[in-house]
């Protein structure tokens, strides 16, 4: 009997130390070189000022205890990304080109501009960050500070610009491609979306 | 004693032992929490500046994400005695592409609707996607390194000699020419390359 009481135990033992393996997110496939055929137009650049503070984002709960805190910190970092835009080539078609002999121009049906590339600066100024922890808090270090980056990154990449910069992108386009089709001896190039 | 007595004293006893475990977990967490940082830093809102908004012309023509790494050691010793063994690493993802400048494309355009297009070298582009640093102790490691910046880039370059091959740049050149016929060919023009590009008709 306490024999068996005492294989119960131990299986209940066991049984608490087993943990669910931590499903692994699938993401990005990080593929081999890929083709394109994406002409950048436009770069935005934009500057985020990341703000964590622990207090203003955290909140106090008795039952959690990684809510405990005994001081706070807080870190400011100026983070730098760019936003390039342009249209994809490979559909362009030829219903979207019309060749005007008479005035010698091109009429020219672009897709809808998107973000081709997109990035955030490498390097942290540590001239512009600024850190403070208070109380028996761990000093903000890279680690932290890298997350608040990439935080800040990805908050500006869920944002929509081509409302605001969609003029400025259409008229570039207009720009490039003008240059090219006058190489090719034609006088101008209108681009209708 | 009663046998059932015994049951529940042994089943109380059980119990017992999984909730001072629990507990004691719990305080080790505790404790552990005032300490550490604790999980991904939520940002208080603030507005994001577009400080600028640049004409470019780009032909973006071969692409990848690639990850790379680099860690480091140290030991720290307490009172001069004790050593601590410590170790972090940085990751980089980074989205590498070659491009083409459209402006330094020089077209030539023949009676026969052909055209000679000249290509220049490829040029090699990396934008950071995500940056993380990993470490032991935090703390330790602010010290240790004031500045990430060397790791950042020894890592980048690792990245650039992985992606910056010949072979690379010779696909990406005739992807460059696909890319650049595609959009004549819907003008009505035949293009035919020359020059830097290889594989090309070269004269």
């Amino acid at each position: 009997m306490i024999r068996n009481m005492y294989l119960l135990l131990l299986a209940l033992v066991c049984l608490s130390g087993c943990r669910r393996q931590p499903s692994v997110d699938a993401e990005t496939v990080l593929a081999a070189m890929s083709q394109e055929a994406d002409l950048v137009v436009t770069e935005v650049k934009i500057r985020k000022i990341a703000y964590y503070d622990s207090d203003a984002t955290g909140r106090f709960v008795l039952t959690d205890p990684s809510t405990w805190r005994i001081g706070s910190r807080v870190a400011i970092v100026p983070v730098d990304i760019w936003l390039r835009y342009g249209y994809d080539l490979r559909e362009l078609t030829l219903d979207a080109v019309r060749i005007d002999d008479e005035r010698h121009a091109v009429e020219v049906r672009l897709p809808q501009p998107r973000v081709v590339d997109s990035g955030y600066a490498t390097g942290v100024d540590a001239d512009e960050a600024v850190s403070i922890a208070t109380g028996l808090r761990d000093p903000v270090g890279h680690e932290t500070i890298e997350m608040i980056r990439l935080e800040a990154y990805r908050e500006v990449m869920q944002q929509d610009f081509t409302e605001m910069v969609g003029r400025e992108v259409r008229y570039n386009a207009e720009n490039v491609l003008g240059s090219i089709v006058r190489s090719l001896g034609f006088d101008h190039v209108t681009i209708i979306e | 004693m009663k046998r059932s007595t015994k049951i529940v004293l042994l089943s109380c006893l059980v119990a017992a032992v999984l909730l001072a475990g629990c507990g004691i977990w719990w305080l080790v967490g505790a404790v552990g929490s005032w300490l550490q940082g604790g999980d991904s830093p939520r940002l208080v809102p603030t507005a994001a500046e577009i400080v600028g908004v640049m004409p470019r012309g780009e032909l973006y023509v071969a692409t990848s994400v690639i990850e790379d790494f680099k860690s480091e050691q140290a030991t720290e010793y307490h009172l001069g005695l004790f050593p601590e063994d410590h170790s972090c690493a940085l990751l980089l993802r980074q989205k590498v592409s070659y491009v083409v400048d459209m402006d330094d494309v020089e077209y030539e355009p023949q009676a026969d609707g052909r055209v000679v297009v000249r290509l220049p070298e490829l040029r090699y582009v990396a934008s950071t996607q995500e940056v993380r640093f990993v470490s032991d102790d935090e703390a330790f490691w602010k010290e240790r390194i004031p500045s990430t910046t060397g790791m950042k880039t020894e890592v980048a370059e690792r990245i650039r000699s992985r992606f910056d091959t010949a072979e690379h740049r010779m696909q990406a050149n005739r992807y460059a020419q696909e890319a650049i016929s595609h959009v004549l060919n819907a003008m009505g023009y035949e293009a035919e390359f020359w020059g830097v590009v290889t594989g090309g008709t070269e004269r």
